[in-house]
């Protein structure tokens, strides 16, 4: 039980260090917003209260550290600086190595540790003899949080000989503070001058605004001892129940004839005046301005309440393991592929109530696929933000000032894609920052402002998802990279390209036109695997550049790994799909087009000339060919290749099932299918198909290769 | 919140102000003796200059008795200001009992506190 309840810290640690991580960086364009201020601070005090709980006391020791410092900041005492924000993102890194640590047994890195603390603390403003106060605001306990939460206002007036008997109110104060989220204001009004005081009696009363989820006993047994010798109103205020969605608390003018501080006559006299309440209150002498002050303090600690309590109600969620999910969408899979063999059978019984129950099933499969997928499917912007921090070190690291914009973070794609889109996305950006964004003085010189943009952004765009790395920076070279490619022999120094071509050849294995190579990139190693990767994904990747004002690269992303639509195909008796998204269409092939053609693979469509890829030839696949054979003519990178099949079946929902680490090295196939009769189909690959009929050509018939 | 006003000029002491240095703690059971030293000090002099640098432990009676002592002066017109920094001990029972720096205090004309609560 103990053991689960690690890993669920460890998960909720690893979100809030992620939440850590954005509000510093947001933090470091409003470096005076409070609210950002209070998410930093109040993240780390989650990490290191609950962190603490666990048995994770190193976690929670140098993260009180850390918090300690954005104590400071919250209450104004600290101002939030570069050299801070730098020094919290490393107290950040360090947290996270703690608990990775923690996990792989490993030790840590103390002395990273010690060197982040022993900057923060060079930076606490002079008064050396302060210490650190502990942070006097505690939260409940997570455990007490399920419960509802609800909002107390206590008024505290101790008898004036409080002090003779050796009780300290700030005691009973402080215990008010274990029990929740608490505000606390000390009225000093009825402190009298030197003269006519008595200096050991209390002339302070306090109003405490307490957010516990403990009920009235608990707020009671605090004072308990001194029940006699105090006044003591305990009012609910809030009562944490979802009836009052209303963010907005009472009006001050309410609070304050609650309180018995103001009578509703006086209040209408004052409103009367038609002027800001507090001020006008005050100004009239019907009250002093602590009692407003406190009676704000009330309004505001509610409202904070109120608010809390509506995100967490709107984000209610529950954790599942993603393999509970894979499986789910597994066993849908399955049942895609029985329901389409049902139909199947019931289509060939030709009995109209079987068939009435088949479809009836269909429907509710399609929905529960739907579902299933859109269950794993996660917004974008999870990983956007990772990629700020990135932009931020690395233009720190170069020299260069660079912004990071984001678009569509809330765009949603497959679980597992996003995770796999990572390291692309990592080295697209890193290649926008090094080789795209110029240095701050060649950018001023250019006429351009000093600070470039990183621009990402998502879309969707029908069954995909459109990701652009956009940057305003130097744009591609054309003749650079073409010099370059002729010097590594990728390319015939004579050979024409069209500008496209051009751009292409840097995805070429091995190809950087870098003049150094530094410790960003320009080892040639990044963008021949970035399209690996992306072909992985089964999308695609597009470059447009202008000379002088910058590159897009757009990602091709489909939505999903788990089910796509597809053609289906069939050559002798063998079943193929054709992912849909880049068939085109479909020609017949007849004996006297191939004679006409003399040998050559190339299809007369319309007067246009489309090569092809005889996949019987490829595949080597003996059985009789027929005499009308079907080109399905596909796109691939914006080149049209016909692949030639017996013939075409039609459209087909296509659950992926992985080959299998037996099958890894076969080139040409991505996955395997079961079709509703129980057949295996293979799914073609038709960019590597492409790749290795080109290979062939290579001393051939070179012309018939397209580019 | 409240409209929080400008530093009161009168609240800055000149170099006629008498300094009236505190060490140790000041609590409850000195509360008595550092009464009347206040009010010597505040009787003797138009501006008052506290210096509670190096003051260790302080409780709320010792926070009540200066701002007794700030009203006393605002009432008679006078300068009462502190040196140097307030105390890690000072601040922190300021903390504790919710008594913050710079809110209104009606006994110096709804200006801000410079001391702590000002709620006065």
């Amino acid at each position: 039980m103990i053991e689960q309840h690690i890993v669920t810290y460890r998960e909720e640690a690893n979100e809030l260090l992620a939440e850590l991580e954005t509000s510093l960086l947001e933090l470091e364009e409003n470096p005076t917003d409070e609210e950002l201020i209070g998410r930093v601070f109040r993240a780390m005090h989650t990490i290191k209260g609950s962190g603490a709980m666990f048995g994770f006391d190193e976690v929670a020791q140098f993260t009180h550290e850390v918090e300690t410092v954005f104590d400071l900041v919250r209450n104004g005492k600290m101002t939030v600086s570069k050299l801070l924000l730098n020094l919290t993102l490393r107290a950040r890194d360090h947290i996270k190595s703690l608990l990775d640590a923690s996990v792989s047994g490993e030790e840590s890195d103390r002395a990273e540790g010690e060197a982040v603390i022993a900057g923060l603390k060079q930076l606490v403003p002079s008064s050396p003899n302060e210490p650190s106060p502990p942070p006097v605001q505690s939260q409940p306990a997570p455990d007490a949080e399920a419960e509802t939460l609800k909002t107390w206002r206590i008024r505290f007036k101790p008898c004036p000989e409080i002090f003779l008997s050796g009780t300290k109110p700030l005691g009973l104060i402080n215990e008010l503070r274990e029990l929740g989220t608490c505000h606390v204001v000390a009225h000093t009004a009825g402190v009298p001058v030197l003269n006519d005081m008595n200096p050991e009696l209390c002339y302070i009363y306090w109003d405490i605004i307490l957010t516990t989820a403990r009920g009235m006993d608990a707020i009671k047994d605090v004072f308990i001892f001194i029940e006699d010798d105090c006044e003591l109103k305990v009012d609910l205020i809030d009562d944490g129940g979802t009836g009052d969605t209303d963010l907005d608390y009472k009006k001050l003018g309410d609070i304050l004839v609650e309180r018995g501080d103001l009578s509703p006559m006086e209040i209408q006299k004052i409103l009367g005046l038609q002027k800001r309440f507090g001020e006008l209150a005050v100004a009239v002498g019907a009250i002093t301005p602590d009692k407003v002050q406190s009676a704000l303090v009330e309004q505001q600690h509610v409202k904070n309440v109120r608010q809390e309590r509506a995100t967490q109600e709107s984000t209610s969620s529950i954790r599942v393991p993603a393999e509970k999910l894979d499986l789910l969408v597994n066993l849908v899979g399955e049942l895609v592929t029985v329901q389409a063999h049902l139909s199947q059978t019931a289509a060939l019984h030709g009995n109209t109530d079987f068939a009435s129950i088949a479809e009836e099933v269909e429907r509710l499969t399609n929905d529960l696929r739907d579902t299933a997928l859109n269950i794993r499917m996660l917004p974008i912007g999870t990983t956007f933000s990772k990629f700020k921090r990135l932009v931020r070190d690395l233009s720190q690291e170069l020299g260069k000032e660079i912004e990071m914009e984001t678009e569509g973070a809330e765009t949603e794609l497959d679980k597992t894609v996003i995770e796999r889109l990572n390291d692309p996305l990592v080295h697209l950006i890193r290649n926008s920052i090094d080789h795209g964004i110029e240095m701050p003085d060649v950018r001023l010189a250019a006429g351009k402002p000093a600070q470039g943009t990183v621009h990402l952004g998502a879309m969707h765009s029908g069954d995909s998802v459109l990701i652009t790395i956009r940057d305003d920076g130097a744009g591609l070279d054309k003749e650079a990279i073409r010099a370059k490619a002729v010097e590594r022999g990728i390319i015939a120094a004579t050979a024409e390209l069209s500008d496209k071509e051009i751009y292409n050849l840097i995805f070429a294995p091995g190809f950087s036109t870098a003049a150094k190579v530094t410790n960003v990139s320009g080892r040639g190693v990044g963008m021949d695997v970035v399209k690996k990767a992306i072909e992985g994904l089964r999308g695609s990747i597009d470059i447009t550049t202008a000379q002088g004002t910058g590159s897009t690269i757009t990602l091709k992303i489909p939505l999903t790994l788990a089910i796509i639509e597809s053609l289906l195909v069939r050559i002798g008796p063998d079943y193929f799909v054709m992912p849909l998204s880049s068939v085109e269409e479909c020609v017949e092939l007849t004996r006297d087009n191939i004679e006409e053609a003399h040998g050559r693979h190339l299809a007369n469509v319309r007067g246009a000339i489309v090569p092809y890829i005889p996949l019987r030839d490829q595949f080597s696949i003996s059985a009789n060919r027929p005499d009308i054979e079907q080109i399905v003519i596909t796109n691939i990178h914006g080149t049209k290749v016909g692949f030639v099949v017996d013939s075409v079946i039609g459209e087909h929902q296509t659950v992926i099932k992985s080959l299998g680490r037996m099958y890894r090295d076969v080139r040409g196939i991505s996955g395997a299918t079961i079709l509703g009769d129980g057949t295996v189909a293979l799914i073609l690959d038709m960019g590597l198909l492409l790749q290795s009929a080109e290979a062939l050509e290579q001393g051939g018939v070179s012309s018939a290769a397209p580019m | 919140m409240m409209e929080q006003k400008a530093c009161d000029p009168k609240r800055t002491a000149d170099a006629s102000a008498r300094t009236l240095a505190i060490d140790g703690a000041l609590t409850i059971e000195r509360s008595g003796e550092f009464r009347q030293t206040l009010r010597d000090a505040l009787a003797g002099a138009q501006q008052v200059v506290l210096d509670v640098t190096q003051v260790q432990e302080i409780d709320i009676p010792g926070l009540q008795l200066i701002c007794s002592a700030c009203k006393t002066a605002a009432a008679a017109g006078k300068v009462f200001t502190f040196a140097g920094h307030l105390p890690a001990c000072l601040l922190e029972l300021k903390d504790g009992i919710g008594a913050c720096q710079n809110s209104p205090c009606s006994h110096n004309g709804n200006s801000s506190c410079i001391w702590f609560g000002g709620m006065k």
